[in-house]
């Protein structure tokens, strides 16, 4: 060894680290670090974002103080009051058609005039939705009209002088209107314009009492009271020739029924929305509905109370906009909103009058009502005596309380609807007065007067962003924001009663074709319909992933494996757009026309895997070890096999069991007819197999596997291994076949006694369904539960592989006694991966599920998930509006699912790792 | 079915071609009578193994007396084209320790591992020549590889417990046959347990899971779990490597209180351990069975310079 070398290697480390070492770890930590909270960040503000979008969906409304004005008004109580959009002007017109405008701000009348001199105006009507207004005159003709606010700019440049010195915000009186210096610069001028058309003759010879009018989109209907009892109802069309540009009117005439030697004048009469039907109502409550489809016939549907409450009186009452949903007020204090409903009938009687059922009494049409008890009554019926039968009236529709708004002390005095949405303000005889929004129930805002003095008339503001009322001697505005009046955690989450429908319903319909619709926002359909989807993709995606994982990792050669799992992972990746639309415009309409052949594949393509197997075992032995490599393509071979003979099952089974045509059979429901007994199609038989033969096979697997095997056993163990073979054989045909007569049995037995499959999990085929759904979005899912499971799986230690097979186990009961607990973590998480991916996936429902929102476990229809939705309906949505929102809402809850799901495959993940651990 | 792991039988027939030579040499031998030649110890045994030559192995005299439980005749083993076990041929005797010595790579466990056919798992193995097992081929066509090592038991270097109950990992080899009677699983529980020295500790704890034991007592609860299985011979393969020396000094007291009852085969790093707790030991070398025959004479006066060197540290 040379001296000079102070070590062993011959160079001396250096003690110091050097500071390029230390820069970098420091760049290194700070970059994970920021890297770190960056991605804690991000998810986070994502989650925040959309809470943030959301919360003003809960939030209550608010009312500002009122902005109280004295105003010379008639001291009459008005027919109708309105205002402008800006909330500047007021106007109110008096039975005597005086027409008043005034400013809401001082009270100071700007116009006052008489809009008819001669003849007298006797009845008068206005439709805020339109802005359409309907007069009678005591000549018994009417005139129609139009009363609303115009808005027009005058550049400051052309502007009068007097009217050039504004300052912005600023507003002057002018020419019988206001005008005001926006932040603009311009100055708009508002003022209210009254357009009134010809007069025409309605009924002869008598005033007019009551009046309304009804419009569509080529025609006018009105319905007219004559003080001596003429019920007219008119409907005028507009046809306007193309060629020449004249138009010509033809007019339809009809008279209703009404005898007023029975009847008082009535205090209010009503026409509906499409024309289609007249309401007439009393003072006492009562109120007869003409249906006026037919303008040559019209007949009297039904006649009720709205008025329940003993000693009650009907004081007012208004349409909701759309002219379908009426709104009662009464003198008890109670508004209840009204439509009509058109029940599925359950029976029809002898005498051919058709009965319905339901749960939900409503009081006044109690008179109708069929005692369960009627000899006439179906048995079935007669069975269900909780739920009440009635009679529907003559049109086979009848009108339902559906909505109790309020219930007070004090007496409606006067109600109002929106022009735009179902918001309803109804003004009561203590002075206050409240608004709502009619489908949700929700109470929005309660206002009221100084002095206690009942507002005799209250509009809301055409924008809905305020209300306007009067008193006798005062006018009195408030700005109200409603927010999200629609909304409710019940309306989101709950039944809803919308207007039409037969019983509150969990509905998701956004968009509508028509300015009056109401937009349906129950999250629930999308939210059944998310879980729907992930379920039966599971069903099918997971048992194959599973097993194919067990497979390929224990049983396997590692070399045939290290081809088959590359395989499979590229399967993930097939962008699931491309899957979807496979799915839709081929697999689908392919399917369609195999169904019965698919549902036999899937109880074919197992059966033929065992028979394989067992004929397998029957080969000797040497040829059976000798080929032992060949088992693999056999398999694969078994698959299209199976295929192949369900393709030729399939006709014969649709022959059997779903009356040839299962389609038709699916589709087919009983009316409770007896020729509907004797129907090909009454027997549920086939329905009730889909379920009883998996379920048979697992009993009867059980039941051979725990009293049959051990008593074979000892036997068995003395054969040689041919006769144990074919004993294997005989043994699993003997199951095969027990399993299908105890599912017949089965089934047999549920339908005889009256179960139908039909209306549960199977039901009126669609040709994008959730088994088609099932079917690709599973191929989706496969890959990634596959690659996870298999990867756990092999995690195993090797040692216990050895240590259960060097105790001379079998592969197949060291996989399942020893594998697969203990991999059982990771195969839960895989499945919980799989759940979350299902629950998440997009395109693939998108384009396949067909994305109607129905709350049914069908398999053979189609559903929404909540993904697809956001995707359909998000670029449509109007920002910030309720639907905007509630699309958020529902990504957050979708957010929260997969959240949720994850957060637990996670847990069991660690829970379950901790104990490998120790392996 | 039970035959998911079995090699082709006709592969047997093919070793590699690169050692072709290597295999009809070994022929010659008569594999069932291995005889002691009284050649001249040579000093460079080891030079003509690195050589690849063919090397007889030693057995002793007093081997010849013994009743055998595993023959093994001819034995040759290939991972892929690396030959790993060249013609052994031994007679692990019945109701005796039988000790496996040799530096690490010398083909022990393969040997140990090939008695049970756990080999079979790995891929690319080929093997010629055979074993027998009280007289029934072990690699012969048509041997039902599960039922061959239900008449074993193996314990493993490391512990390995399945993550189950005490109870339920002694009665695994019980369960897996099918048996159900709740006295019978408890009786044998009991006896394989106080057979492998295990019962005083776990006897209130037998429904706790068999990972909660201690090191020591986790190889004594496979050696239980081993011992439930009534083997005929039982395998262990460096039972005590990973373990402290107050658990190994147990484990060793049970193998020489398991002896004239089990015939055990057992693979060590530890020549204090085989000569301590076995009758006979055989040592390995580069594949080969250098020198077998009863422990003290291995220990005190091998014939061969090899084992000697080895036996006293010289080397290995």
């Amino acid at each position: 060894m040379n001296k000079d070398q102070t070590s062993f290697t011959g160079r001396t480390r250096e003690r110091k680290t050097k500071r390029s070492v230390h820069f970098f770890d420091l760049v290194a930590r700070t970059t994970i670090t920021i890297g770190g909270l960056m991605t804690v960040v991000a998810v986070f503000t994502v989650c925040i974002f959309l809470v943030w979008v959301v919360l003003p969906l809960f939030t209550s409304a608010s009312a500002s103080a009122p902005q109280r004005s004295a105003v010379a008004l008639a001291g009459e109580r008005p027919l109708f009051i309105g205002s402008d959009e800006y909330r500047r002007l007021g106007w109110a017109l008096y039975p005597d058609s005086t027409l008043n405008v005034f400013r809401l701000d001082n009270g100071k009348t700007i116009v006052n005039r008489k809009l008819f001199e001669s003849p007298k105006m006797t009845a008068a009507v206005y439709s805020t939705q339109f802005a359409d207004a309907a007069f009678g005159f005591e000549d018994g003709s009417v005139r129609l009209g139009r009363i609303s606010f115009g808005t027009s700019f005058i550049e400051s440049a052309d502007a009068e002088p007097g009217l050039r010195e504004l300052k912005t915000g600023e507003v002057v009186e002018h020419n019988g209107g206001l005008v005001e210096k926006v932040p603009s610069g311009q100055l708009r001028e508002l003022a209210l314009s009254v357009k009134l058309e010809e007069a025409v003759p309605a009924i002869e010879g008598t005033p007019v009492a009551r009046i309304d009018a009804a419009r569509g989109s080529n025609n006018m209907v009105f319905a007219v009271l004559g003080q001596d009892g003429q019920l007219v109802i008119e409907n005028v069309r507009a046809r306007r020739n193309i060629m020449t540009g004249k138009t010509t009117f033809t007019k339809q005439t009809a008279r209703l029924p009404f005898d007023k030697s029975t009847h008082r004048l009535p205090m209010f009469l009503r026409l509906a929305g499409l024309g289609d039907n007249v309401f007439v109502a009393w003072e006492d409550g009562t109120l007869v509905r003409y249906d006026t489809r037919n303008l040559a016939a019209p007949v009297v549907a039904e006649e009720m109370d709205l008025v329940p409450e003993p000693g009650g009186s009907l004081t007012a009452l208004e349409f909701l906009i759309g002219k379908a949903t009426l709104v009662s007020g009464d003198s008890v204090g109670n508004v209840r909103a009204w439509f009509r409903v058109k029940p599925e009938p359950v029976a029809t009687l002898d005498d051919g009058k058709q009965v319905i059922a339901t749960r939900d009494l409503p009081a006044s049409v109690a008179s109708r009502l069929v005692h369960p008890s009627a000899q006439t009554l179906p048995q079935h019926l007669r069975d269900r005596a909780k739920e009440l039968a009635f009679m529907p009236s003559n049109d086979g529709s009848m009108l339902v309380p559906a909505h109790l708004i309020h219930t007070g002390k004090a007496g409606v005095v006067a109600l109002a609807s929106s022009a735009r949405t179902r918001l309803l303000a109804a003004s009561y005889a203590d002075g206050s007065a409240s608004l709502h929004q009619v489908t949700s129930e929700k109470h929005l805002a309660t206002v009221s007067s100084d002095n206690a003095a009942p507002f005799t008339s209250i509009a809301i503001t055409p924008k809905d962003d305020g209300l306007v009322a009067v008193t006798a001697a005062s006018a009195y505005s408030w700005a109200v924001d409603v927010g999200y009046p629609e909304t409710t955690t019940l309306s989101l989450l709950g039944k809803v009663w919308y207007e039409g429908y037969e019983k509150p319903e969990h509905i998701w319909q956004s968009v509508g074709g028509t300015d009056d619709f109401e937009p349906k926002l129950g999250l629930v359909p999308l939210i059944f319909g998310t879980l729907k989807a992930t379920i039966y993709s599971l069903m099918f995606g997971v048992p194959i992933a599973l097993l194919a994982a067990i497979y390929t990792s224990e049983f396997l050669s590692p070399r045939a494996r290290g081809q088959i799992k590359p395989a499979i992972e590229m399967m993930a990746s097939l962008p699931s757009v491309v899957l979807g639309f496979i799915a839709a415009l081929v697999i689908a309409p392919a399917v369609e026309g195999v169904v019965p052949a698919l549902l036999c594949a899937l109880i074919c393509v197992p059966l033929v895997f065992l028979i394989g197997a067992y004929v397998w075992q029957l080969l000797p032995y040497k040829i059976a070890l000798g080929y032992g490599h060949a088992r693999f393509p056999l398999m694969v071979l078994a698959f299209p096999l199976g295929l192949w003979l369900s393709y030729i099952v399939g006709p014969w089974v649709e022959h059997w069991f779903f009356a040839g045509n299962i389609k038709l059979w699916l589709n087919w429901a009983p009316s409770g007819t007896p020729a509907d007994l004797d129907s090909a199609y009454h027997s549920a038989v086939g329905g009730w197999m889909l379920l009883f033969v998996p379920l048979s096979a697992a009993l009867v697997g059980f039941a051979i596997m725990q009293f049959l095997n051990p008593m074979i056993r000892p036997l068995a163990s003395t054969w040689d291994r041919k006769r144990a073979a074919l004993m294997d054989v005989v043994k699993f045909l003997a199951a095969a076949a027990a399993t299908l007569v105890l599912a017949l049995f089965f089934s047999a037995a549920l339908s005889a006694i009256g179960f139908d499959a039909r209306g549960s999990f199977i039901d009126t085929y669609v040709q994008r369904n959730a088994m088609v759904v099932g079917l690709i979005m599973g191929f989706a899912i496969i890959p990634i539960v596959y690659t996870i499971s298999d990867d756990a799986l092999n995690s195993v230690p090797r040692h216990l592989r050895s240590a259960s097979l060097g105790a001379g186990a079998t592969q197949w009961q060291t996989t399942i006694r020893i594998i697969v607990p203990t991999a059982m973590s990771g195969l839960f998480s895989a499945v919980m991966i799989g759940i979350g991916r299902a629950v998440g996936e997009t395109m693939i429902v998108l384009m396949a599920a067909g994305n109607t929102a129905v709350l049914e476990w069908n398999i053979f229809s189609g559903f929404r998930t909540l993904s697809a939705n956001i995707a359909v309906e998000l670029p449509e949505a109007v920002k910030n509006s309720t639907h905007f929102r509630t699309l958020f809402l529902a990504a957050l809850v979708l957010f929260a699912m997969t959240f949720v799901l994850n957060t637990i495959a996670e847990m069991v993940r660690l829970r379950f790792r901790k104990r490998a651990f120790q392996l | 079915m039970t035959r998911m792991t079995h090699k082709m039988p006709s592969k047997q027939d093919q070793p590699p071609t690169g050692h072709a030579v290597e295999g009809t040499a070994s022929a010659e031998q008569p594999g069932a009578s291995p005889v002691a030649i009284p050649e001249p110890v040579s000093n460079n045994r080891l030079a003509a193994i690195a050589r690849g030559e063919n090397v007889t192995s030693l057995t002793h005299d007093a081997l010849k007396k013994e009743v055998p439980v595993v023959e093994v005749k001819n034995f040759n083993l290939w991972y892929g084209a690396k030959k790993a076990l060249f013609d052994i041929n031994m007679l692990i005797p019945k109701g005796k320790v039988t000790a496996l010595i040799g530096p690490s790579g010398c083909g022990k466990s393969t040997l140990l591992r090939s008695v049970n056919r756990l080999n079979d798992l790995i891929d690319n193995i080929q093997i010629k020549g055979d074993m027998l097992l009280n007289d029934d081929s072990i690699y012969g066509p048509g041997v039902d590889v599960i039922e061959l090592r239900k008449r074993m038991g193996m314990v493993f270097q490391k512990s390995n417990p399945f993550p189950m109950s005490i109870f339920e990992n002694v009665v695994y080899s019980l369960r897996i046959d099918g048996e159900r009677n709740r006295r019978t699983l408890e009786d044998v529980c009991e006896r394989s347990l106080r057979g492998a020295a295990l019962w005083e500790e776990v006897k209130d704890r037998l429904h706790e899971s068999g990972l909660s034991l201690s090191g020591g007592q986790q190889q004594r609860l496979c050696i239980a779990r081993a011992i439930a299985a009534e083997p005929e011979v039982l395998l262990m393969d460096e039972p005590c490597s990973a373990l402290d020396p107050i658990a190994t000094g147990k484990i060793e007291d049970l193998i020489q209180a398991l002896s004239g009852e089990y015939s055990i085969l057992i693979v060590t790093h530890n020549m204090q351990q085989a000569s301590r707790s076995s009758d006979f030991t055989a040592f390995m070398y580069l594949g080969r069975v250098i020198e077998y025959g009863p422990t003290l004479d291995i220990f005190t006066k091998p014939l061969c310079r090899e084992t000697e060197d080895y036996v006293t540290g010289r080397f290995g």
